[in-house]
């Protein structure tokens, strides 16, 4: 029970301790009298709040004093850590440097990792910003989307009490947007409610964002799209004409959007545009658009969710019944009922999206923020093993400095200041790095930052938190060990020194035991990308090209593809629904003849044109190929690889001439493909089938014939144009494609090898340092042996070997922490590239040769200085 | 004679209003009620050690009571050299003010 009857005991204590009063004044009774004075004319919690008041009130002057008295102290601390720095020059270099590694590489991933964090917040209203998302039960377990119907934002507004307004935005698809002369294709054009502009911060340069998307026909563009159609003409009040019929009139000038926003767009329409394509509907039963939704205040979530779940559950079911088509359907598809009555709405904050979303960048932050700490350590760890390292040197001084008076708290002081002037100083030795690096991280990362963000408040607060941290951690040991030493024995010469030099030993094999770790992830990363890169796809990807075909380019393509192939430079022509290097289209509705009618199978689904296993090059198992000479292969005949007939429970051949029904098309399938990957070789292959489908078209594919590329890309847009004069030419080849799903990997693996490099380095370098002050400290023994008749071979033999039972040693710890962290990364990838157990050996011996190469500098060094020399000193 | 600065004349004032009754809290009342401000419990006790240490004042410590939660309380009371420092601040402030009339410093309207 707290005691009421007297004030906060944590707040008298404090009080106590700050104002230095002591109870000459009494005041401990008087703060009592004050409390319980408060407390019975304005009640205990005014009193308790009052109290605290107080504590507030002597605290500046508190600290004031503190730092007045221990000016003169601190001043003096740091006169002394200059000195011992200048004394020691090679050790503070080799401190200073491996910190400002560290600290640089710290730095970097901090500014990154605030980037990360900042997206969306740019928002004035960020707080109160939610993303509309549903979940609905799939049947392979909870499938998350940030998807609502077209018409629930102003009914959302409307009968909900804690959302303040909504906005919708919704893709009209990719338009051919023509201006004059130009003509582009834009898929980034939303629809939207015209109060987007109240709802974020997305500030116009031109034009009233009160009106700017009110009436129907008006436009907005950012910048940059305005360029690009404009020059440096003024765009405001000129026409832009999509798909060559809707005229819109450009009414605002949009800032260009921060790279930190997840929502991005070049242009914004009226939402009642995609009412006049045909799109819209008012049934709430589809999810096709995303809606943004602003609350009156973040409490609100919690309860707004749940009522929108309602909301939509109660008008949707009275529209199905009111439909008897919609009912019967549904009950005749258990999956879609299932996903029909598990919808689940939920509000996800704006800025949450980019962490938490479908890009899970959390995830990154995580990764890479442990990546540079352990850099950082490894930097700290040099500055340690050096201290303990020349502790004994230091102890004479220790020991004076006590047996003259100096409190063990004065020398704390004055290790923290040594360390913390190293760390201040390697600071700002990083800040330049940072600058200098700033431009091949940009490139790294796909991030756009300048030096200026080092001046951000947050960066800067960041920067001091990295420093003070690395002067604590750094100097911690020393402090806290050699101050504690008895002077007796120091100056006796009797110094434990068995317990630092265990620590250090572990130290250094913590060191190397990371460096192995990156070294190991490093080439794991670099083996699985290779791999991937490599791996057999199933067909030829070289020389392949894809066009997207939009608006009424399909209407022409039969045209198109007979004047290319009547070119030599053209090897083949077909056409699929999808991007052929990613087909994400599936269904569970497939249905064959003696399938168990309770099971439900995944297939991936495409619709192609006729040549499609030539042109892509895919090897048959059975049957046939599409046939144009057979009229029932429209539409009638399935292709499908080899998954397919193991679900069937039969092998290819006799699948051949089976009845298959799959997404509304009825036939046999005529053939089995081998298995081929239709999308990202981080998936599995899935079963697959696919059908001619000439309404289906959206892209043509087209393999270039061996020679010149140029000249058959040259002849691809010649004819293009030709068929095609009102559309603008665009093209990929496969290559790009598989470039960019490769792309987050290959970062990763660039960054490991950047971090390796540089815990080697900065280990080595603490190594280095190690070794000259053991050679240093050896030098009588050594002189010793040699007068005795050690070889000198023998005397390197004898400094290195202890080194390399360390580095040695950190594998053992390095190796089976590299293996299941390497393992865990590379579950995400379908096929993956095992873990060679060489990569292990060839990590830990390279580390050991790199460590003892650097420590034969000094062990050599020091079998060939002259003995006597050795024997004189002293 | 050294001169008092203004918030040591006010305590000692103050003290010396309070009579018998002159301990840290009541001392605070009394500055507040002078200056029309809320003076911080610690605000207080510095001053107080520096009138003691300069002989102004001196400490009487009283009983301690319940209410205080068993602590004693620290009376204060003016020492001669505090009465005749006060007369002489007054003295001070009457030649220093003389002929001055109260509107003098108003600003002009």
């Amino acid at each position: 029970m707290k005691n009421t009857a007297s004030p906060p005991r944590l707040a008298r204590w404090l009080l106590n301790r700050f104002s230095g009063w002591g109870d000459d004044f009494g005041a401990a009774g008087d703060f009592e009298e004050f409390y319980r004075d408060l407390a019975a004319e304005r009640g205990i919690r005014k009193a308790r709040r009052a109290c605290w008041k107080q504590v507030g009130a002597v605290f500046p002057g508190h600290l004031k004093n503190v730092i007045l008295w221990s000016d003169a102290m601190l001043k003096h601390y740091l006169r002394v850590a200059g000195r011992n720095l200048w004394k020691h020059k090679g050790y503070s270099f080799i401190n200073i440097a491996g910190l400002a590694m560290g600290m640089a590489c710290a730095f970097l991933v901090l500014l990154w990792v605030q980037d990360e964090l900042s997206y969306d917040r740019f928002h004035a209203d960020a707080g109160t910003l939610y993303r509309l998302e549903q979940e609905s039960d799939s049947g392979q377990g909870l499938f998350r989307h940030a998807a609502s119907p077209y018409a629930l934002g102003p009914i959302m507004k409307a009968e909900i009490p804690e959302i303040l307004d909504a906005v919708r935005l919704a893709s009209p698809g990719s338009l051919l947007a023509r201006a004059g002369e130009k003509a582009f294709f834009e898929s980034r054009v939303y629809a939207a409610d015209p109060q987007i502009f109240r709802q974020f911060t997305f500030p116009l340069l031109k034009g009233d964002p009160a009106t700017a998307l009110a009436l129907p026909g008006t436009l907005v563009v950012t910048e940059e799209t305005a360029r690009k159609y404009f020059g440096e003409a003024d765009p405001m009040g000129k026409t832009v004409i999509f798909n060559d019929a809707h005229p819109f009139t450009i009414t605002g000038i949009l800032k260009t959007i921060p790279p930190n926003s997840s929502l991005s767009f070049d242009m914004l329409v009226p939402f009642d545009f995609v009412k006049t394509l045909g799109k819209y509907t008012d049934s709430l039963t589809g999810s096709d658009i995303t809606t943004f939704v602003r609350l009156y205040a973040q409490s609100g979530a919690a309860t707004a969710a749940p009522k929108i779940t309602r909301l939509v559950m109660d008008r949707a079911l009275s529209e199905v019944q009111a439909n008897h088509e919609a009912a019967k359907f549904l009950q005749s598809n258990p999956a879609v009922l299932r996903r029909f009555q598990s919808r689940t709405f939920l509000l996800r904050p704006i800025v949450d999206i980019h962490l938490y979303g479908s890009r899970q960048a959390i995830r990154n932050v995580a990764i890479y923020s442990a990546f540079s700490l352990s850099i950082l350590l490894i930097a700290c760890i040099n500055f340690m093993n050096l201290a303990t390292a020349r502790s004994a040197v230091r102890s004479r001084e220790i020991g004076l400095r006590k047996v003259v008076g100096a409190q063990r708290k004065s020398l704390i002081g004055q290790f923290y200041g040594e360390s913390l002037l190293t760390a201040f100083l390697a600071g700002a030795a990083s800040l330049v790095f940072v600058i200098f690096l700033l431009p091949p991280f940009n490139g790294l990362t796909g991030k756009m930052m300048g030096p200026e963000v080092l001046l951000k408040a947050r960066s800067l607060l960041g920067i001091l938190a990295v420093i003070l941290f690395s002067g604590i951690v750094a100097g911690s040991y020393p402090a806290l060990f050699l101050s504690a030493f008895r002077p007796v024995k120091i100056l006796q010469g009797r110094l434990g020194g068995a317990r630092s030099s265990v620590f250090r030993k572990t130290m250094v094999v913590l060191q190397f035991g990371l460096s192995i770790l990156f070294l190991i992830g490093f080439g794991v990363v670099l083996r699985q990308v290779d791999y991937m890169r490599a791996k057999n796809l199933g067909y030829d990807k070289e020389r392949m090209i894809y066009l997207p075909m939009r608006d009424k380019a399909p209407l022409s393509y039969a045209a198109f593809k007979e004047r290319l192939l009547k070119s030599p430079c053209i090897a083949g022509v077909t056409a699929t629904r999808h991007p052929p290097t990613a087909i994400t289209a599936n269904s569970a509705s497939a249905d064959w003849d003696g399938k168990n009618p309770d099971a439900r199978f995944t297939i991936s689904f495409a619709s192609v044109d006729f040549d499609f296993p030539e042109t892509m090059k895919i090897e048959m198992i059975a049957g046939r190929t599409f046939s144009r000479t057979a009229a029932s292969d429209i539409r009638r005949a399935f292709l499908v690889n080899e998954d397919v007939p193991k679900l069937m429970g039969l092998d290819p051949v006799s699948a051949l001439g089976r009845r298959f029904v799959f997404r509304g098309y009825e036939g046999t399938i005529v053939g089995v493909m081998k298995n081929f990957h239709y999308r990202s070789v981080r998936y599995a292959t899935e079963p697959l089938a696919v059908v001619v489908d000439p309404k289906e078209f959206r892209y043509a594919v087209i393999r270039l014939a061996a020679g010149g590329i140029p000249a058959s890309l040259e002849e691809v847009q010649k004819t293009w144009r030709q068929v095609y004069p009102q559309y603008p030419f665009e093209f990929r080849f496969f290559d790009q494609d598989f470039d960019l799903m490769y792309r987050q990997e290959e970062r990763l693996g660039a960054f490991i090898k950047a971090l390796s490099v540089l815990a080697v380095f900065i280990a080595c370098l603490g190594l280095f340092g190690l070794a000259s002050y053991m050679a240093e400290r050896r030098t009588k023994e050594i002189g010793v042996r040699k007068i005795l008749g050690a070889s000198p071979s023998s005397i390197v033999l004898l400094l290195s070997k202890e080194f390399a039972r360390w580095v040695a040693a950190a594998n053992l710890f390095a190796w089976p922490a590299a293996y299941f962290l390497m393992d865990k990364w590379l579950r995400q990838f379908a096929y993956r590239q095992e873990i060679a157990g060489w990569l292990f050996v060839a990590a830990g011996a390279g580390a050991l040769a790199i460590a003892l190469a650097t420590v034969s500098f000094q062990a050599i060094r020091a079998a060939h200085a002259a003995p006597t020399r050795a024997l004189k000193y002293e | 004679m050294k001169l008092l600065t203004l918030m040591e004349e006010i305590i000692l004032i103050s003290i010396w209003r309070l009579k018998d009754n002159a301990y840290g809290i009541t001392i605070r009342k009394e500055v507040g009620k002078a200056t029309g401000k809320e003076w911080a419990l610690g605000a207080i006790y510095p001053f107080l050690s520096r009138l003691n240490k300069g002989g102004y004042v001196m400490t009487v410590t009283s009983q301690a009571t319940q209410e205080r939660g068993g602590r004693h309380k620290i009376l204060y009371r003016l020492t001669d050299t505090g009465r005749d420092a006060l007369a002489e601040v007054r003295r001070v402030h009457e030649r220093t003010w003389d002929g001055i009339a109260a509107w003098a410093f108003k600003k002009a309207e």
